[in-house]
């Protein structure tokens, strides 16, 4: 059981270290693409509802990386980010079903289909 | 690069307060460096997971969070986020600010009243939380002992957190300052086991959220990115120091901070309404 949790905190670690690596890498592209970026940090919002950030679902952020775009790359660490704590959840399911507690199976997968939900429906 | 030092200290803050640093971090970044609150907002949902996820890796090794506890509240806080952050697309910036000035005034007031004790409810867990066995355990370093608690008033907390969700979608941060006292005064658990479980809860509910900003577009690469990166970084610091620490004079001082900070918010939300 301790493997399995220690398991779980290892893959975890290594996803998140991912993100922050295809961040970075993201945020120095950026920093060659357009050098304006840091004095762009502070500008005041367009309108709300517009963004700033362009990208609005995932096939762009994949095209974008493909085209070695900076902020496509910046933002797919930033989605990868996002899947950490779902994915932690969907092992949580998995160790729990390991311990044979059922309820809280079902309980956990609950809150996993909200988050998919909640996800298809912002990013799809 | 100021956003990320901003979020290293909110990061550190967040990381030992049991709140996600969301609460730090929209306001500073709005009032500070005049990001529009959508878009400081969706910045903040991403280093609420960063901080969730720094702020974990020590803890559970300790064993402090009540994992089953923390995923039963959440099937009410996801649900609450996924409302929040789909609704806040719908209603107009000003009041955004106001009911963030409102939301700061409620943490420093609980701030200013402090946790009464350290310890939680001794007696057993009561109805559905005996049921669910949500009741649980931990060793105290500091005490030297182990400390089991009793879970109680679980359909008020469980009510309790889909409001915790829905400011957390509404306004990009954690609802950990809800949380927190939401499993401490109102459930029984003793404070660092509700601090912990928090950040744990956190980072799912900042999820459930985030989809709604990425499609609005409020994600900002440029601000969310670094911001992402320092948030992530002081939690890991802050979760290091949260085992010894007990800062009665910081948590005052911070508490005069949040109200000011809340009567800015209020007041720029007031004055576009």
């Amino acid at each position: 059981m301790e493997r399995a949790e220690a398991l779980m905190a290892l893959i975890l670690g290594l996803g998140v270290r991912i993100a922050l690596v295809v961040m970075l890498a993201g945020v120095a592209i950026s920093l060659v693409e357009y050098p304006g970026w840091f004095s762009a940090v502070a500008v005041p919002g367009r309108r709300p509802g517009q963004g700033q950030a362009e990208i609005h679902s995932i096939s762009q952020v994949v095209d974008g990386v493909r085209g070695f775009d900076g902020w496509s790359i910046t933002m797919a660490g930033l989605l990868f980010l996002v899947l950490v704590p779902v994915a932690r959840v969907a092992f949580s399911i998995v160790l729990f079903i390991h311990q044979r507690d059922l309820a809280y199976a079902v309980i956990t997968s609950i809150v996993f289909i909200g988050l998919l939900i909640s996800f298809l429906i912002g990013v799809v | 690069m100021v956003d990320f030092s901003i979020s290293f200290g909110a990061g550190i803050l967040g990381a030992l307060l049991g709140i996600g640093g969301g609460v730090i971090l929209v306001p500073a970044l709005t009032l500070l460096l005049g990001v529009d609150i959508r878009c400081a907002a969706g910045a903040s949902i991403i280093s609420v997971i960063a901080t969730s996820i720094g702020s974990s890796a020590s803890h559970l090794r300790g064993g402090f969070a009540n994992i089953r506890l923390g995923m039963f509240l959440e099937v009410a806080t996801v649900g609450g986020a996924a409302t929040g952050a789909f609704a806040a697309g719908a209603i107009d910036s000003a009041w955004l600010y106001i009911i963030f000035g409102m939301v700061l005034f409620y943490v420093s007031y609980m701030m200013f009243r402090g946790s009464s004790q350290d310890g939680g409810n001794n007696e057993l867990s009561n109805g559905i939380a005996r049921r669910l066995g949500l009741s649980d355990g931990y060793y105290d370093d500091a005490h030297r002992a182990e400390v089991r608690y009793g879970v109680k008033n679980t359909p008020l907390g469980f009510g309790l957190s889909y409001i915790a969700g829905v400011l957390s979608g509404l306004l990009g941060i954690g609802g950990g300052f809800m949380k927190v006292p939401v499993m401490h005064v109102a459930m029984g658990l003793p404070f660092k086991a509700a601090s912990t479980t928090s950040n744990f809860m956190i980072g799912v509910t900042a999820a459930a959220a985030a989809g709604a900003y990425f499609a609005r577009g409020e994600v900002v690469p440029f601000i969310a990115a670094p911001v992402a990166l320092g948030a992530m970084l002081g939690s890991i610091l802050g979760a290091r120091w949260l085992a010894g620490i007990s800062g009665r004079r910081l948590v005052f001082l911070f508490a005069i901070l949040l109200a000011w900070t809340g009567i800015r918010m209020f007041w720029k939300g007031a004055a576009g309404v």
